[in-house]
């Protein structure tokens, strides 16, 4: 009896113990499982590592419209960069696309529909161009997540839990297959197997929206190169293109 | 053997209570927030800046407004499309290209086309000595000589009882304007009436025909008196209206 009774009192300090570390340090004890963990990471530290490179993605995107329905939209990405201060990105959807250009210097965007541009000045490397495009211009670059130079800490920054779900294919890449959560999103990565552990397909999913929206990345062409000519990253005005105002977000006044 | 029992009792109930701590650690993981498009990295930005409010799905006018006489037909609700996401690769989508389905709202009629019979459902407007049609999405039709009808610009100080289908609300102080093609709207008295536009209001589209000029070595474009400015706001391109 006495031995029962000391047992219960056990368990009901382990469930409190439980309880108060779960309270106390949500964020600071990911539960990430190490495989998992160990995947990524290698992939990332390869894309660091690689001071040049080139790849192409098909996008699939969920958009929900107003009318209730779940539609899918489809566009290309090309992105290349050098590090640390070189990057050209392209967007192209149903006859429309924008491309951006970092030399450096400047950020350069173009809206090839209207054959529109703005530049203004850069800073010194990719990742405050990012933030700078970003929180400056409200400019969410495509595909950012591989250009960083830090890819682990930055996609790993709020994660909470992570897996790993085992091997598959992807486009006849065998690939490792590793998921994890963050409060906003899911996301998952399909990582070749082998000495160049790039990433093959990327899902988002943005979990706390209505309908739960994908946003699906499927890369190909993956060209890892050690140095990326100057041309790449510079801007050429296409013909007939005129310059226009880039404007910081917030400062045009009314807003559609 | 019955203290072995006793000791597998004992680890049962263990593990049942350590699982249940497990589901309890795990519980507070889940929160609420909102979207990022397409980069994990921009998932941890802050939210971008609230939409303005939508307009009203349809405002049906207690009465008929002043110098207009509906022939009939009572018109279903008509949903107004919210602004488009402002995000730099989440605004080529062509709601066109959707043909109307996934908005549940026909293909309006487009300024400058001509149509050989007016849309079933059409009111008809006396405005300053000229003579209109407005369809049920607000298009406006004159007749022209050879008995064809063309869609024209709605006249500044036109009312009409519906909103056209597609227009983006644009918030201007105390003041929700909406914006189609060229043509601002406000609310008035259960109805809406076409204003003219106040300067430096931004729009997401070109009028349809808008003329291209360059002002001190700077693109513009101009349509019906006014100046449309481009510029790059939020990754996308915008214009900033003034009078000309």
């Amino acid at each position: 009896m006495m031995r029962a009774t000391y047992c219960s009192a056990l368990l009901v300090l382990l469930v409190a113990s439980a309880r108060a570390g779960a309270d106390a340090a949500p964020a600071t004890q990911p539960a990430v499982d190490p495989t998992a963990d160990q995947i990524l990471r290698q992939s990332c530290d390869f894309l660091a590592q690689s001071p040049a490179f080139a790849v192409h993605a098909e996008i699939w995107k969920d958009e929900v419209l107003p009318s209730g329905h779940k539609i899918q939209v489809t566009r290309s990405v090309d992105l290349e960069l050098r590090r640390p201060d070189r990057l050209h990105v392209d967007a192209r959807a149903h006859k429309k696309g924008r491309s951006i250009w970092y030399d450096g210097k400047t950020l350069t965007v173009l809206d090839r529909e209207k054959n529109l541009y703005g530049v203004v000045d850069a800073p010194a490397t990719i990742d405050q161009t990012l933030d700078l495009a970003a929180d400056t211009y409200g400019i969410t670059v495509p595909l950012e997540d591989l250009a960083v130079s830090d890819p682990y800490a930055s996609s790993m920054k709020d994660v909470s839990t992570g897996g790993y779900f085992g091997d598959e294919p992807v486009l006849g890449v065998s690939c490792r297959h590793v998921g994890f959560s963050t409060e906003k999103i899911d996301w998952q990565l399909w990582v070749a197997d082998g000495p160049q552990p790039l990433p093959q397909k990327l899902v988002i999913t943005y979990k706390n929206e209505e309908q739960t929206p994908q946003y699906i990345a499927i890369f190909s062409k993956w060209n890892l190169m050690d140095r990326a000519a100057d041309l790449a990253f510079q801007f050429i005005p296409p013909p007939g293109s005129s310059l226009i105002p880039l404007v910081p977000q917030n400062a045009g006044g009314s807003q559609p | 053997m019955k203290s072995i029992f006793k000791v597998f009792g004992y680890w049962r109930m263990a593990i049942g209570c350590l699982a249940f701590c497990a589901i309890l650690w795990l519980a507070p993981m889940s929160a609420l927030a909102d979207r990022g498009q397409g980069s994990i990295r921009g998932a941890a930005r802050p939210a971008p800046r609230p939409a303005p409010p939508r307009p009203p799905a349809r405002v049906e006018p207690p009465h008929a407004p002043p110098a207009v006489r509906p022939d009939e037909h009572p018109q279903p609700p008509r949903r107004v499309e919210p602004p488009v996401r402002r995000d730099w690769d989440d605004n080529d989508e062509d709601p066109q290209h959707w043909g109307g389905f996934a908005h549940g709202a026909p293909v309006r009629a487009i300024r400058g086309q001509r149509v050989h019979d007016l849309p079933a459902h059409h009111i008809f407007i006396s405005f300053n000595n000229l003579n209109y049609y407005c369809d049920d999405d607000g298009a406006y039709y004159q007749q022209q000589p050879d008995g064809q009808y063309l869609v024209v610009q709605p006249p500044v100080g036109a009312i009409v009882a519906v909103l056209p289908s597609g227009v983006t609300p644009i918030v201007v102080g105390p003041t929700t304007y909406y914006y189609l093609d060229g043509v601002f709207y406000v609310a008035q008295d259960n109805s809406f009436a076409v204003v003219n536009p106040p300067a430096g209001i931004v729009v997401p589209t070109l009028p349809i025909g808008a003329n291209t000029v360059v002002i001190n070595g700077t693109v513009c474009y101009q349509f019906n008196g006014f100046n449309y400015q481009p510029s790059i706001q939020d990754g996308v391109t915008v214009y900033t209206v003034t009078p000309m």
